[in-house]
């Protein structure tokens, strides 16, 4: 391998329980990292930006 | 465990990123370590879709990147897998999260790179062969080289270069004949470095961590580089509580496999699923040996089959491609599984063990994980056999669910240590009986649930290849909820505080700690039976132990020695645990653990030895204790030995001292220069107990003399029969199988008798009616007489300061307060109650003193019981 570039960091993310949307990605609306941790604390602090 | 928040559904992952001007034009790959399904879009064009769940997910996109800023952005949906994960995404273990763990990076590449590197080694030739593909061009220069990793390694072996004329790669590459093998006890590793060139430049380099070991079957045993092991294994289902994922870095699962490692393991089964890779790096380091199991509990079905599910059968064995092809090259990737107790086709089992076995010879194959059950089969293409019985009456463990019955001998059977599996193995006489009667349809656990499966007969199974027993253990023990405050993470501990509530509610919750321990103590005495059984067994290859680590899961299965986050529970030391489960165990054999005054006791020693050490002599040493004091003592010195591994060291017997009160002996084998020791605890009995029968007023009910001789303020004691109580729950020596309101349900559904579900006994050890018979606060041996032979009285309607004297523990679900011996006033008088049948304790030394101190009890000044009950209550406890 050439390089490799870390990607990991600081992430917009949201949660869309029904839309898969498989043409279009979906508007994201805040930013986390830790994606286990965040999505768990997603639902009480929606619209939070959270930076770990 | 509970997710704190649940999340099951789409979540969007986005980010903008920059790369240099020099690789937009490069080869550029998108590595997701660990996920669910994914779709990726790259500057908003689709890039795909992947949905493996035990292994990356690599996207190619090159060309999809410019200058400036780019975005990547990731859907990941963690609903309607393809199959339904097993384990790898079960909330029962690291629960069905969604996002990415490990590594999120982009990797770039020259035009001409290599490919995926596959290394096979060879121990004979002390050589590896490369297998790999150049990308973007034929031919080329490789150099390759290698070093040793780690403090043992020193070892480098000398530089080659290979002229490549076209884009496959296969070469061999001489590591030296003084290259050091990889094996549990030196896990030497090499860093292998390959050099691509082209034109007299380097186009690409790759590292891969090697170890050189040839792992096979060998008749009933694994060898590892030639030299037959023993498995013992733990069953794991990457339960991490602290986060509710499987970690993806090295230092935390070295950790993790050092505190197995120092109780005796050094194997580890991944039920239905796959670690990441830094648990197979850290395995290699650490010495372990790893065996991952397809992500699948479930049906194998081929084409035309009923229900079959072509989506699904096919993902699943691609899965396991992925696997072999992803973590193949790790030397501590031995083994690995179909999935956990599969049925259905066979032919197609066989079919995907042979495509596997075909695809990569590096590692031995099962069809599963304890398949078929009550019928299981060896198929042609199984290297070894995992599982729990050979038939219905032929088991190879110590205890099993009561919807499974027969249960196993650590159950049921009068504690020896006599016990092994060798006849179940390999019937002496093979006879024609099977487990079933002929073709039939039977129901049987699936899950957490159950199936009707049909069965036939067929010839008795005779396993000609290496057999593990599957499971075995699952002792439950009581919950410690200390741990509740453990949970800080995504995941609480939840189901614990509702049992807490539950036992806070019946009055009984300043018992917990008790319970807990007490019930740890019967639990750690079940395991030491059941492991020295397989220990004992000289066909059988190794065990996969459920589990010296909590599972909190399925019903919340409180199993472990160390709690779910690998902490000990305070119950045993790994020391003491390594005494009956490790690589040099000490052995001795006989029938009984009580004895009377001047018996003769015999037993054999044996020593179960698989160390890389070969033995010489052994000087083996016992000695009898009481306390400090050595009563007798000897000694064995052999330097014959007929088997390597299974060593009969010969017999010690002497007669049991001539005691005039009871006591608890120990037995203490040795060998020092093995540094290896075992005990046993050995009751003895003083010669001709007298029952004073007649100074004891004794009643099986509370009878108008009972009540006569109450008022006029004289001690009874009553001896209910046991089979006219009804308030009550039946005595049962060995604590719970695996949890409670699991196998209950089960049994239930199928219709099939309950557990009994008790936990042992908590013994308050030094009440006075013990004075004769003294004990530990826990169930040890000496109870087993006793306590099969009785019954529990539910008591949960008496006061919450009326504890009986000897209480049985009961499960998390109910939380009776259960009696077997508790004392009471009553109108003038004093009542003992004892729910044991005495005409069947009276025919054991143990039995017999038991009574014998409770006879002197009741006629003795400390009969001072301090509950009052009234005659109403009393007759309804005894109802």
């Amino acid at each position: 391998m050439l390089k490799s570039i870390d990607l990991s960091g600081v992430w917009r993310f949201q949660l869309d329980k029904e839309k898969k949307g498989s043409d279009n990605p979906c508007p994201i609306l805040f930013i986390c990292r830790e994606q286990l941790l965040i999505i768990k604390k997603a639902k009480k602090t929606k619209s939070t930006k959270l930076r770990i | 465990m509970t997710e704190e928040y649940t999340f099951e559904g789409y979540a969007w992952y986005s980010r903008e990123f920059e790369i240099p001007e020099e690789y937009l034009s490069k080869p550029c790959f998108l590595y997701l370590e660990r996920t669910r399904k994914t779709t990726v879009w790259i500057n908003n064009i689709n890039k795909g879709s992947q949905n493996s769940l035990c292994t990356p997910h690599i996207y190619n996109i090159t060309g999809s990147l410019h200058s400036g800023a780019n975005t990547v952005t990731i859907l990941i949906d963690n609903t309607d897998y393809p199959t339904k994960g097993g384990h790898m995404t079960s909330p029962d273990t690291q629960t069905n999260w969604n996002g990415i763990t490990g590594k999120i990076e982009l990797q770039i590449y020259n035009p001409v790179y290599l490919g995926d590197v596959q290394i096979y080694p060879d121990i004979h030739t002390k050589s590896v062969r490369i297998v790999s593909r150049i990308e973007g061009a034929d031919g080329g220069v490789l150099k390759v080289s290698a070093e040793g990793i780690g403090k043992e390694n020193k070892h480098c072996a000398p530089g080659k270069q290979f002229l490549l004329t076209n884009n496959n790669i296969l070469i061999d590459y001489p590591l030296g004949e003084d290259a050091l093998l990889w094996c549990e006890y030196h896990p030497n590793l090499y860093k292998l470095k390959l050099e691509l060139m082209r034109d007299g430049f380097v186009v690409d380099n790759k590292e891969v961590i090697i170890g050189l070991r040839e792992f096979k079957a060998k008749g009933d045993k694994f060898t590892i580089n030639s030299r037959k092991i023993f498995l013992r294994g733990k069953h794991d289902g990457m339960i991490f509580p602290e986060t509710g994922y499987a970690p993806t870095t090295v230092s935390e699962w070295i950790k993790v496999f050092k505190i197995a490692k120092s109780y005796g393991i050094n194997h580890y089964r991944f039920h239905t699923c796959c670690p990441p890779e830094a648990a197979f790096t850290a395995a290699d380091i650490v010495g372990i040996y790893m065996e991952p199991e397809l992500p699948f509990w479930g049906t194998v079905t081929d084409e035309g089959d009923e229900n079959h599910n072509k989506e699904e059968q096919e993902y699943i064995v691609n899965e396991g491609f992925l696997i072999l092809k992803r973590f193949g090259n790790h030397p501590s990737f031995v083994m690995m599984s179909l999935g956990n107790e599969l049925w259905g086709s066979k032919e197609r089992l066989n079919q995907i063990l042979k495509m596997y076995k075909e695809f990569d010879n590096r590692h031995l194959y099962t069809q599963g994980s304890n398949n078929f059950q009550f019928s299981p089969v060896i198929l042609e293409n199984d290297d070894f056999f995992c599982g729990v019985r050979f038939s219905k009456e032929r088991l190879i463990r110590g205890s099993y669910a009561m919807c499974d019955a027969p249960l196993g001998h650590v159950q049921t059977d009068m504690p020896s240590t006599a016990k092994d599996y060798d006849d179940s193995i390999l019937p002496p006489i093979q006879s024609q009986e099977i487990g079933v009667d002929s073709s039939k349809t039977i129901e049987v656990q699936y899950g957490m649930g159950i199936k009707k499966v049909s069965i036939s007969p067929e010839d008795e199974l005779i396993p000609k290849i290496p057999v593990v027993s599957h499971e075995i253990g699952q002792y439950s023990i009581f919950p410690n909820y200390a741990e509740i405050d453990k949970y800080k993470g995504p995941l609480k501990a939840r189901n614990f505080e509702v049992f807490r509530k539950r036992l806070e509610e019946k009055g009984l919750l300043d018992l917990a700690d008790k319970y807990f321990k007490c019930s740890g103590k019967l639990a750690v005495s079940c395991y030491k039976e059941e492991l020295e059984a397989a220990f004992r067994t000289k066909k059988l290859a190794g065990f996969q132990i459920l589990d010296i680590q909590d599972f909190n899961g399925q019903g919340t299965a409180l199993v472990g020695i160390l709690d779910s986050f690998m902490d000990s529970k305070g119950l045993i030391t790994p020391e003491e645990w390594r005494t009956f489960c490790s690589d040099a165990v000490l052995l001795a054999r006989f029938d009984r653990y009580n004895f009377i005054a001047g018996q003769d006791f015999s037993a054999h020693i044996e020593l179960c030895y698989f160390r890389d050490i070969p033995l010489n002599t052994i000087d083996f040493s016992w000695t009898l204790k009481e306390g400090r004091k050595t009563l007798k003592s000897g000694c064995l010195n052999i330097s014959d030995f007929k088997d390597d591994n299974y060593i009969n060291i010969g017999s010690i017997n002497f007669q049991m001292p001539d005691v005039s009160v009871m006591k608890e002996l120990t037995l203490i084998l040795r060998i020092d220069s093995l540094n290896i020791w075992k005990t046993y605890p050995l009751w003895v009995y003083p010669k001709n107990v007298v029952l004073e029968t007649e100074r004891v007023n004794i009643f099986d009910s509370i009878s108008c003399e009972a009540l006569r001789l109450l008022e006029k303020g004289q001690n009874i004691l009553i001896v209910p029969r046991i089979d006219r109580l009804g308030n009550k729950v039946k005595g049962f020596y060995c604590t719970d199988f695996w949890c409670y309101p699991m196998f209950r349900s089960i049994s239930e559904n199928m219709n099939k008798p309950l557990p009994v579900g008790t936990m042992g006994l908590l013994i308050n050890n030094s009440h006075p009616v013990f004075k004769y018979f003294p004990c530990k606060e826990y169930s040890t041996y000496q109870w087993w007489n006793i306590v099969s032979n009785s019954c529990s009285v539910i008591m949960d309607e008496t006061a919450d300061e009326f504890r009986p004297i000897i209480q049985t523990i009961d499960n998390f679900e109910r939380n009776h307060k259960l009696g077997m011996l508790f004392e009471c006033k009553v109108l003038n008088g004093k009542a003992l109650v004892c729910s044991c049948d005495f005409n069947a304790l009276v025919q054991y030394p143990e039995g017999k003193q038991f009574m014998f101190s409770i006879f002197k009890y009741v006629q003795s000044e400390e009969f001072r019981p301090e509950v009052f009950l009234s005659v109403s209550d009393l007759r309804r406890l005894l109802d």
